[in-house]
């Protein structure tokens, strides 16, 4: 259990763990739309991202492994865009921007 | 190593239940489609983890075909909202 | 376009197709290679003007840079990930968002892609809405509003990469 490698998995997976747990804290208790999607675009894209590297240092050269990365890449593309047309869309439906002081929805 | 894949995914399911509650209250659509992205996002974490700890890879193939998924049908909807029907 | 550019960029697509096949196939015998040979031009064929909306251009100086502007991207997205994850654990929850209009100099539809999301990886702003070159953008804080609107510093990078447009 205390090789290097499976240091280095270890501590990948449980960094992304956290991030992938601050994602859906943040989308319960910011304000509204725009603020979610900051939460939901941006820490769970990273939290992705480092546990399927940590998959990749367990994987090793293989064929697996670049599919892991192609997913890596993949993703890296998808979530900005899919985070874009929503914001977009609310945006275009008038949803309104929450500003200090407000009350919260 | 498995028993830390099988702990991650139980973590994961247990987010996907706290990602369900807004998906729950809302309050409207766009807060619940921006919910309903972040849980299939974390399912595409979910299904690899399940090939490592299963030990088939098939799942990565199954996993890279559900993220095009998961986006496609974001954008479709995201835009079905915007225009009233996909065109 | 047309000529010599069009069969480039047929070859191109299907370069980029067979490499997918084989990645996902993982078998070298000739069925499999064969097979694959020929979906990936009959899809290039059909559909190379897809990928390539304008000639490829763009040579071995495109490629440097664009590897350092993803090194530089790296960094932004982590600092990106722990900026949001700081805001939402703290107790105040110490957030002052705006929305911010901007314009660029940007016309090439790749670039205005790359320069949307990059905004949206790098810390405290996400891309609401591109319309010609003006870019609606939703700011965390005010100090990222004060970023795009003034120092500009994601626009000069982009600048880099694509120094024509």
């Amino acid at each position: 259990m205390f090789d290097p490698v499976s240091i280095v998995v270890a501590a990948l997976i449980i960094m992304g763990l956290f991030f992938m747990i601050v994602g859906p804290i943040g989308l319960i208790r910011l304000p509204d739309l725009f603020t979610r999607a900051h939460a939901s675009g941006k820490c769970d894209t990273l939290g992705q991202a480092l546990i399927l590297l940590g998959l990749i240092v367990y994987e090793g050269f293989t064929f697996d492994a670049v599919k892991l990365l192609l997913l890596i890449i993949f993703l890296y593309i998808m979530s900005p865009t899919a985070t874009h047309a929503i914001v977009r869309a609310a945006h275009i439906l008038k949803y309104h921007a929450w500003k200090p002081g407000e009350e919260r929805e | 190593m498995i028993d830390l894949f099988t702990v991650t995914g139980l973590v994961l399911i247990c987010t996907i239940f706290l990602c369900l509650f807004r998906v729950i209250i809302g309050p409207g659509a766009c807060n619940r489609l921006i919910a309903a992205n972040t849980i299939g996002t974390k399912i595409i974490l979910l299904l690899v983890l399940v090939g490592y700890i299963y030990g088939r890879n098939l799942f990565l193939d199954i996993a890279l075909a559900y993220a095009m998924i998961n986006f496609l049908a974001t954008l479709a909807i995201a835009k079905y909202l915007e225009k009233g029907c996909i065109c | 376009m047309k000529g010599i550019e069009r069969i480039i960029s047929i070859i191109v697509t299907a370069g980029i197709l067979f490499g997918f096949w084989i990645l996902l196939s993982a078998h070298f015998d000739t069925f499999h290679l064969a097979a694959g040979a020929a979906c990936a031009i009959i899809v290039a064929l059909l559909s190379h003007d897809l990928l390539f909306t304008r000639p490829v251009r763009g040579g071995f100086f495109t490629l440097l840079h664009f590897t350092h502007y993803c090194g530089w991207l790296f960094i932004e997205i982590w600092l990106a990930g722990l900026d949001v994850a700081y805001r939402v654990l703290h107790p105040d929850l110490p957030i002052d968002p705006q929305v911010v209009t901007f314009d660029t100099p940007f016309t090439d539809d790749i670039v205005r892609t790359v320069f949307a999301n990059s905004m949206t990886l790098t810390p405290g702003t996400i891309t609401i809405d591109v319309s010609g070159s003006t870019y609606t953008v939703h700011a965390l804080t005010s100090e990222a509003a004060r970023d795009l609107t003034e120092g500009r510093s994601i626009e000069k990078r982009v600048h880099r990469i694509f120094p024509e447009t």
